[in-house]
């Protein structure tokens, strides 16, 4: 029984969200964000997370006998996106990046949001921490078999 | 003293019970890693068949060459056949969410909670019952 | 005013509860209590047992009985460990002594 693979599922599960909660303090960073070197305003930005196996430390043997199926996998960030929603619009002509009109485009990021997000990031984060934890006593437990005399 | 057996069926039962929560553990830790994982839906061990399964194989040891699989002793395979996604009847549509996914971190955790201490329980009474092995071996002795 | 009643200046407590002896046996002799003790020890033991199969396999049955029952067919087994012993070193010590 690899205990240890364990420890690698809930690892991945804190990596992902910590970068779920970088890329939301970008959002919440940029709320303003007019212009960028890409041109236009800030275009707010989200992880993609995807299940993914977890390599066990004594991976290879046993691996290949267990149902790939059935793996217990834990997750990774595949990719970061744009978001295409259009940018807010905001009237205000003496703004250096107004358009001929007089608008601005500003992001289209809601912060009120984006802490939620946050909040939520965090609470999954600890989550993960919490069965990390779980995991380091279970195994620390098997290690005082008979010491209980 | 026929069949004598250092290690009894209640020392066996309670080595499956580790193995099967440990089993469960890993299975809930994935669930929590992929709280937030578009199209997840969250697995269960189905330790209960397990365990009742090993507990009526207590009294059937007249015939053990007609078992296939011991329930004392599940592989690797036989436990991760024992995976499956439960359906969770006060909230079969409720917790699922825009992106696909239906993990509820609250239950995950309660689950996870519950898992470890009857891991615990189970190590201890182990534990203890070799302890107690070692005790009558030494002869009560210091 | 309510009639005083005498109170006892000596304060005298409810005798105390004496504890359960064990119902001397007609013959009274070490070999019958020897052997209701190892009967008593064995069906802790058993009892002990059931209730760890039963919140293991069933997962009926109460953490704290499991582990009280445990620890009482534990702290019987030592008990009757210790008597054993020293009726061993009892025994030995007789059979060395020179006639």
């Amino acid at each position: 029984m690899d205990l240890f693979k364990i420890f690698s599922i809930s690892g991945s599960g804190m990596a992902a969200q910590r970068s779920r909660m970088s890329v939301v303090a970008g959002n919440l960073a940029n709320t303003e964000t007019t212009r960028t070197p890409d041109g236009g305003p800030y275009k707010r930005r989200d992880v993609i997370f995807q299940a993914s196996p977890r390599p066990g430390e004594f991976s290879g043997e046993l691996d290949e006998a267990v149902n790939a199926e059935n793996e217990m996998q834990g997750v990774e960030v595949v990719g970061v996106r744009q978001s295409s929603q259009p940018p807010r619009k905001i009237f205000d002509p003496s703004h250096p990046d107004a358009n001929p009109e007089g608008f601005v485009s500003l992001p289209d990021i809601n912060p009120i949001e984006e802490m939620v997000d946050m909040m939520s990031a965090a609470r999954s984060y600890e989550a993960n921490l919490s069965a990390y934890n779980t995991t380091k006593s279970l195994i620390r437990k098997i290690l005082d078999i008979g010491r209980a005399s | 003293m026929s069949g004598f057996k250092l290690f009894n069926f209640t020392h066996q039962l309670l080595e499956l019970s580790t193995r099967v929560r440990a089993a469960r553990h890993e299975v809930l830790s994935a669930n929590i890693a992929n709280a937030d994982t578009p199209g997840y839906r969250p697995r269960d061990l189905d330790f209960k068949s397990l365990m009742q399964s090993a507990l009526e194989a207590k009294n059937d040891d007249l015939r053990p060459s007609d078992r296939r699989v011991d329930p004392l002793s599940p592989s690797a395979q036989d436990l991760q056949s024992m995976v499956y996604e439960p359906e969770y009847p006060d909230n079969r549509h409720g917790e699922e969410r825009l992106d696909g996914n239906s993990v509820s971190l609250d239950r995950q955790m309660a689950l996870m909670t519950e898992n470890s201490l009857s891991y615990e329980a189970s190590l201890t009474l182990l534990s203890r019952a070799l302890a107690g092995l070692r005790y009558a071996i030494g002869e009560g002795r210091r | 005013m309510s009639v005083i009643k005498n109170v006892d200046l000596v304060y005298r407590p409810a005798p105390l509860a004496r504890p359960q002896t064990t119902e001397a046996s007609p013959k009274g002799d070490f070999e019958t209590q020897l052997k209701s003790a190892l009967g008593e020890v064995d069906t802790l033991q058993k009892t002990a047992e059931k209730t760890i199969q039963q919140m293991v396999g069933e997962g009926k049955g109460d953490l704290q009985e499991t582990m009280i029952a445990l620890e009482k067919a534990d702290v019987s087994f030592r008990l009757m460990m210790q008597i054993r012993n020293k009726v061993l070193d009892a025994y030995q010590e007789i059979m060395r002594m020179q006639v």
